[in-house]
């Protein structure tokens, strides 16, 4: 793939939500390849599982689901004796905990990864999370979304206010949702 | 030495001209008595010989001197003026010595003298000789020798004075002697004194009065009163007591009275200011001065005067005898760089040190000229508190002396100061120093600027009368300046002289300057502000956002403005005032210049006669910052003391600035008050006999084009126009009435259709009636279906009416006395038939307002509710002459209703007349309709946004226009403010809208015009000369006609020639607020001013450009990118030797001492991928190295693990390795260190913690925040060197772009936003949805 295709488009949830494809390989409507994307938005809900966490981020104009891998904790927890993780996987999975624990509730966070699929719902693989302590960033997201759309991707982004997807339309606040 | 010629002072009178000679230039002092001896016998031969100059000799000019070819010397005997019988002063006025050798008699000035040569025969070896008058001159004598030198006086023997032959001994009592180191030296004075018995047998000059006149001069000793000097009986032992190496202290100050004949003797006293002296022989004498009695010493027929070295010389003698009373009195010694007003002021050294000799007893030396280095002892040392320049006045005083102590060559000038005999001298000698010295400038600057215009009788004055000048100092200066005189006396023995000099009481003096001086000083202004624009620039490295806005993409110059207070530049306007036949301007002019003026509040009745002064004002330079002249940049300081004494003139350089002063009329104070001027006003315009008026509105003004580049041989006055709507009434205005109520009773109609009205003028109440003219008859009669239409009118004022115009305001109601002048003819101006009426000089147009059926209870109320009408309508009371916070002045429109000259009332009183009024109000309503609306920015984005134009399709889709044809587009007037002026590159549309510019100028203007956050451009011609004044960042400026047209689907509002442009006020707008406008004001107020300078910089270079347009971008472009870290495929790392300094304990670890000469990083914006190359602190902020290195990292597992900062671990692995390299092929995402290789300078290999550490630093630098990158684009070739194996193209894709960092910072996510949000709505643009305004004027310009 070239530096087009690697980088990380700055993606809204809805354009996001329509991409076409399947697996690691999407595109645009207007024609361009996808593979990573990065979103700003806030946490609106937030699931533990055993190996990673689940979260959904919503930018105003839906909710993408993400997931963060946690594998490296237990491998880095491994009992004495077990085999040695490659040491560039450890020095990876160092940084996860910090990014799940950037990943809170209601937090405004920015989220990079890759696109996957999963039982045929599309859903970000976090590889990084920063938290945004300003919240302009999300406006910035917002008009670098529509920059992009009309100078990158082919093809303006249709007015707004939009239909909102399935996978959520109202932004929840932490304390609706506690 | 051998065959020098004696010259005759005969000869050098005959030749008349400065002459310089030498015996021999390698003399020296050891070989006097050789040359002497020598010459000895050529004595004879005086003035024999060839002549001193050759025929064929080249002519060289009259005032240079010349030295003789020849070695020459003079012969003859250095004496006192007066000695031999003759007058007791030279031909100049001075008391000095004279050189005679038989032949002649010059005045003479010797350096080094020795006082025992005066009344020899000596021979002057090296000398200059100036002509001062036809038979006068002064020998300077550099060099000289004694014929004889057996012939001295004995060696042990003290020089004294007289120098009689042969010489007495001195039996004088120590009672009759004073001795001490003398202080001062008074000049020569005369006193008048009545002859008594056994009194002084003075010089009587009063042939026919009462009394006569003394001539002498006073001498300060300061003497010793120790035990030992007192206890000397004669002379003798004061001499040796003196000699002693006795401490002595000479502090008690005595007074000696050198009268008649040793008058003369003042040449050789002067030369012994220092030296311990006695003086015997003398008699003591009560004088009676300023009503005190004090004793002083009188010389008599038996005073000797006895050198006694200097008072070092006399042991230690403690040199408290120098005139130290109050502390600013002391010496100087300079090289006299200029000597203006016939030497009343030296310039010395050049350096703002001006010697003022403005007294009436001071003595000029001869030699005192330009180039001559001068010692002048006893001189107060001032510092004026001027406020346009800072300088060192030396005030000399009674008891100053000047020595010349090197004589100059370079200048031939003698300078006399003599002829002071007039009332203006007298004054300034009554003046305090400071006053005086700035009394001299005025008069120096009255004579430049009224030479010509007034007679040098009318500036100075006579005997008898006052001139200009002495009016001006009198009007300026407070009456607590002048002193009253007092006798030499009493000035000489005044103990405190500091209070002369002090002003620091005082207001400062503000100086008047030719306007020549003036305009160059606001050249001077200019040029160091943009050069210091161009420094701010510079440090900043790239475009200072101070002179320059980002506007189509592009960099431009920003108009730029600087405003100065009358206060700040300390400078006082004065001149008369006229308007400028050439460019229609309202001008302050003199004999050397002119300068811009804008009154708002002028009346157009004023005389060009009267000479006003103008204290405050406000300078105003408007300019671009694009060029800077060198030859301006080299010009002298124009306000400079030394300009001012002497012609300046302004270097020919382009400037592009626009200088104009802004007042009030009330600012203006008359100073030729011997002028009688009458207001023309409307009582007598009108006269006895009943007066005609036509009813007026001005509709639009047409800019008055001074001339055309092209003809401007031909069209040097040219006309001005105006459009108006004529009212089909006229105003016939009748008797005169003095009350208001009396008047509006007495008010009766004389036909049924006539309204009677009144008329309130400024000082009268008229009344009158309005008599429908035979279009408002038809239209009574067709009023069912109104067609009738306004009469337009072409007002076109001729050049010496051209002020009438310029008060002229659009929308206004004026009445204009009918006349043959107003020709009606049909002429097909505008599409619209219409007549013309000329205004001349003598035509009168007055300024009306119409109130219907409000009845004004008196005739004083008027002005009152004219007052307050104005405040409500306006934009705040102008009553108290102070603009609104912020509001820097107003222009005409603003003023008007200030100045209106008649308000003319209506009626309703009576039923009958209310159909009347009711059809005079419809008229007035449809000639107010006929102004068209003036548009806000707001107002006229959201028209366009729903309705748009009629597009006829003229124009061609390429943007070239039809030749002969015109674009067709509305006409629109706007009103906003101004926020940013740039000049912009003609575009390729602007081709079609050449026609518009050709000859009025060859750049286009951009005008930014604002309201809130929303703005629209204006272009145009720029042409300084048509725009008015103050149009530029800060203005709040209604455009009257500009075309809006639709070009490429956007609108665009561009002036033409028939666009008027009316500056309603001006706002004082700093740099940098103005260039940050686009903040709200939460958050600028919100944030610290470093927070808000640093995103100011950012945000000075425009939106960011996307990494996936980079490819279009030819290289070293420069960009800016919105991006974050991908990776890092190259560090180095290098071991930094810290500077000693010290550092906080908190600094320690947070800031490693890391060195990273190179760095390559990976960046991503969203839109693809680049290479980045980076160094030292512009890597670190990639890498987010500082946040990084407080970060903990922990080795081992469980009880054994450790903890240790990033920072630390780095700064112990370059200490232990020096230098790190980290290579990483194909640094990726998800992978991001699977092919990292380190490689280390040390022999030792990086542990595998260690590359961990490595590896979390640039893990990091991934997850970091977004930053701001600019730098420029790289080709291949560029790419840094990397080791001889590698190439970085082997590190990473080659198809990637490679930029170089030049500047990296943390975003400001709301700046960002803020430069995306305009970059977004400029694509976008005016909505393109078109539909139809109300109306449509076609537009048939001129083509000029």
């Amino acid at each position: 793939m070239g530096p087009t295709e690697d980088a990380h488009v700055k993606l809204l949830a809805r354009e996001l939500l329509g991409l076409a494809g399947r697996s690691a390989s999407f595109c645009m409507a207007g024609g361009r390849a996808v593979s990573r994307a990065e979103a700003v938005g806030v946490v609106v809900a937030w699931e533990r599982r055993e190996k990673l966490i689940r979260f959904l981020l919503d930018d105003g104009t839906g909710c993408i689901p993400c997931v963060l891998w946690l594998n490296h904790r237990l491998l880095a927890g491994r009992p004495p004796g077990a085999t040695a993780a490659p040491r560039q996987s450890l020095a990876t999975w160092r940084a996860a905990p910090g990014h799940a624990s950037r990943a809170q509730m209601g937090a405004l966070v920015r989220v990079r990864g890759r696109l996957t699929a999963f039982r045929g719902t599309l859903q970000l693989t976090v590889g990084g999370v920063v938290a945004e302590r300003d919240p302009n960033a999300e406006a910035l997201h917002w008009l670098q979304c529509l920059r992009l759309a009309r100078r990158c991707h082919g093809r303006p982004t249709p007015p707004y206010p939009i239909n909102r997807s399935a996978t959520g339309n109202k932004r929840k606040t932490p304390s609706e949702d506690g | 030495m051998e065959g020098a010629r004696v010259v005759a002072i005969s000869e050098l009178l005959q030749i008349g001209r400065p002459l310089t000679g030498a015996s021999s230039l390698s003399l020296r002092q050891n070989e006097r008595r050789a040359s002497a001896i020598f010459l000895a016998p050529s004595h004879k031969q005086k003035g024999e010989g060839a002549p001193l100059l050759g025929d064929g000799e080249p002519v060289a000019p009259l005032h240079a001197f010349r030295p003789l070819n020849i070695p020459a010397v003079l012969v003859g005997t250095l004496g006192l003026t007066g000695d031999d019988g003759s007058s007791r002063i030279c031909s100049s006025g001075n008391h000095c010595f004279c050189f005679s050798d038989g032949s002649g008699r010059v005045c003479c000035a010797v350096l080094d003298l020795d006082m025992a040569i005066v009344g020899r025969e000596i021979y002057v070896l090296a000398w200059n000789f100036v002509p001062i008058s036809r038979d006068g001159g002064v020998l300077e004598v550099i060099k000289w020798s004694l014929p004889d030198q057996a012939s001295k006086p004995g060696n042990d023997a003290r020089p004294s004075v007289p120098l009689h032959f042969p010489r007495r001994e001195d039996r004088s009592r120590v009672r009759s002697c004073a001795w001490g180191v003398l202080a001062a030296v008074s000049p020569v004075f005369s006193v008048p004194f009545s002859v008594q018995h056994g009194g002084f047998q003075g010089n009587a000059r009063d042939e026919t009065g009462d009394g006569a006149y003394l001539e002498g001069f006073i001498v300060e000793l300061s003497t010793c009163k120790c035990d030992s000097c007192g206890k000397a009986r004669s002379v003798k032992e004061l001499h040796h007591c003196l000699l002693d190496q006795k401490v002595h202290s000479f502090d008690n100050p005595v007074f000696v009275y050198f009268r008649e004949p040793c008058s003369s003797w003042r040449p050789i006293l002067s030369k012994l200011l220092g030296d311990v002296v006695t003086v015997s022989g003398l008699k003591k004498k009560y004088i009676s001065a300023g009503g005190l009695e004090s004793l002083i010493f009188v010389t008599t027929e038996r005073t000797i005067v006895h050198e006694n070295g200097k008072p070092g010389d006399c042991g230690s003698a403690e040199r408290s005898a120098l005139p130290r009373k109050g502390s600013h009195v002391g010496n100087y010694c300079g090289v006299v760089t200029g000597v203006f007003k016939n030497g009343t002021v030296v310039e010395l050294d050049r350096k703002n040190v001006w010697l003022l000799l403005a007294g009436p007893l001071l003595d000029l030396p001869h030699s005192l000229r330009v180039g001559a280095v001068i010692t002048v002892k006893n001189v107060l040392f001032i510092r004026p508190s001027f406020p346009w320049i800072q300088i060192l006045l030396l005030g000399s005083f009674i008891k100053t002396s000047i020595e010349v102590k090197s004589f100059s060559l370079i200048d031939s000038r003698c300078h006399s100061m003599r002829q002071r005999q007039s009332l203006l001298w007298d004054f300034i000698y009554s003046l305090p120093f400071y006053a005086r010295f700035w009394a001299l400038l005025v008069t120096s600057s009255f004579q430049k600027k009224f030479a010509g215009v007034l007679s040098e009788k009318e500036i100075l004055g006579t005997k008898k009368k006052e001139g200009l000048v002495e009016n001006y100092c009198k009007l300026s200066l407070p009456s607590s300046t002048v002193e009253h005189q007092i006798g030499a006396f009493e000035d000489f023995c005044n103990h405190d002289h500091s209070s002369f000099g002090n002003n620091s009481n005082d207001v400062p003096l503000m100086m008047v300057v030719p306007l020549s001086n003036f305009i160059g000083k606001c050249i001077t202004i200019w040029m160091s502000t943009l050069l210091k624009m161009q420094a701010d620039s510079e440090i900043r490295r790239e475009n200072g956002y101070a002179s320059h806005v980002f506007c189509e993409e592009k960099y431009h110059h920003r108009m730029t403005r600087k405003i100065m207070s009358s206060e700040e530049l300390g400078l006082v306007l004065v001149g008369f005032l006229q308007v400028s036949p050439s460019s229609g301007r309202l001008q302050l002019v003199d004999s050397t210049g002119c300068v811009d003026v804008v009154m708002p509040d002028l009346s157009p009745n004023f005389d060009p006669r009267i000479l006003y002064e103008v204290k405050e004002y406000t300078l105003v330079l408007d300019g671009f910052p694009l060029q800077l002249d060198p030859v301006l940049l080299r010009q002298s300081d124009p306000l400079s003391c030394r300009s001012i004494f002497q012609h300046f003139q302004v270097k020919e350089g382009t400037h592009n600035v626009m200088i104009y002063a802004h007042f009030n009329a009330r600012n203006l104070r008359r100073l030729n008050t011997s002028i009688f001027h009458s207001v023309v006003t409307v009582d007598d315009a009108m006269g006895s006999i009943d007066a005609d008026f036509y009813l007026l509105l001005v509709t639009h003004k047409l800019p008055h084009i001074p001339n055309f580049p092209d003809h401007s041989k031909h069209l040097n006055r040219t006309s001005a126009f105006a459009e108006a709507v004529l009212l089909p009434y006229n105003l016939i205005i009748k008797q005169k009435h003095q009350d208001f109520q009396h008047a509006e009773d007495s008010m009766q109609p004389r036909t049924t259709d006539d309204i009677p009205c009144l008329i309130t003028f400024t000082n009268s109440t008229r009344e009158g009636y309005l008599v429908p003219s035979n279009s408002s008859r038809k239209e009574k009669i067709s009023s069912s279906n109104g067609k009738q239409d306004l009469q337009t009118i072409l007002l076109e004022f001729k050049p010496e009416s051209i002020n009438l115009y310029q008060l002229l305001c659009i929308g206004q109601y004026y009445i204009l006395k009918s006349s043959k002048d107003l020709r009606y003819r049909t002429e097909h101006i505008m599409s619209v038939d219409s007549a013309k009426a000329l205004i001349s000089s003598q035509s009168h147009l007055w300024s009306l307002d119409l109130s219907v059926g409000q009845l004004l209870l008196a005739h004083t109320a008027r002005c009152d509710q004219l007052s307050e009408r104005s405040s409500i309508e306006n934009y705040g009371s102008h009553s108290s002459g102070v603009c609104e916070s912020g509001r820097l002045f107003h222009h005409y429109a603003d003023m008007i209703d200030k100045r209106l000259d008649a308000h003319l009332y209506l009626s309703k009183k009576e039923n009958r007349l209310l159909n009347e009024i009711k059809l005079l109000e419809n008229f007035l309503i449809k000639a107010h309709n006929m102004l068209g609306e003036v548009y806000s920015v707001c107002s006229l984005i959201e028209i366009t946004s729903s309705i748009s134009l009629p597009y006829s399709g003229i124009s061609s889709p390429q943007g070239k226009f039809p030749e002969g044809k015109f674009p067709e587009g509305k006409l629109i007037s706007l009103r906003g403010s101004i926020t940013d002026v740039h000049i912009s590159q003609p575009r390729d549309s602007d081709s079609r809208m050449a026609w518009s510019y050709k000859g009025l100028g060859d750049r286009t203007l951009c005008i930014h015009v604002c309201e809130g956050h929303h703005m629209v451009k204006v272009r145009g011609a720029f042409c300084k000369n048509v725009h008015p004044f103050g149009l530029g960042p800060g203005a709040n400026v209604t455009f009257h006609r500009v075309l809006m047209l639709l070009n490429s689907g956007q609108y665009e509002l561009v002036m033409i020639p028939v666009s008027c442009l009316v500056v309603n006020y001006v706002e004082r707008l700093d740099h940098i607020l103005h260039c940050c406008r686009n903040f709200p004001p939460l958050i600028r107020s919100s944030e610290s001013s470093s927070d808000l300078d640093a995103r100011i910089e950012s945000s000075r270079m425009g939106s960011s450009r996307l990494i996936s347009e980079l490819i279009h971008y030819s290289d070293k472009t420069k960009v800016r990118l919105h991006c974050r870290v991908y990776g890092t495929f190259l560090l180095l790392l290098e071991d930094q030797v810290p500077k000693p300094k010290r550092l906080r304990p908190a600094q320690r670890f947070r800031i490693p001492a890391v060195r990273i000469p190179l760095a390559g990083f990976i960046i991503d914006d969203g839109s693809s991928l680049c290479c980045c190359w980076a160094d030292s602190g512009r890597a670190k902020t990639m890498l987010q190295l500082e946040e990084s290195a407080c970060q903990s990292f922990s080795s081992g597992h469980g009880d054994n693990q450790t903890q240790v900062t990033v920072g630390y671990l780095l700064k112990k692995m370059l200490k232990n390795h020096r230098r790190i390299t980290l290579r990483n092929f194909g640094a990726k995402v998800d992978s991001p260190l699977v092919d990292a290789t380190f490689s280390v300078d040390s022999r030792k290999v990086l542990s595998p913690f260690d590359q961990d550490a490595l590896k979390f630093v640039i893990l990091h630098a991934q997850n970091g925040p977004n930053l701001n990158v600019a730098g420029h684009v790289l080709n291949l070739e560029e790419l840094p060197c990397l080791e001889e194996d590698l190439s970085a193209t082997d590190l990473v894709k080659k198809s990637m772009i490679h930029v170089w960092a030049t500047e990296v910072t943390h975003a400001s996510p709301l700046v960002e936003a803020r430069n995306l949000m305009n970059e977004l709505l400029e694509v976008v643009g005016m909505p393109e949805k078109p539909r139809t305004l109300k109306k449509k004027v076609q537009v048939r310009a001129f083509s000029v």
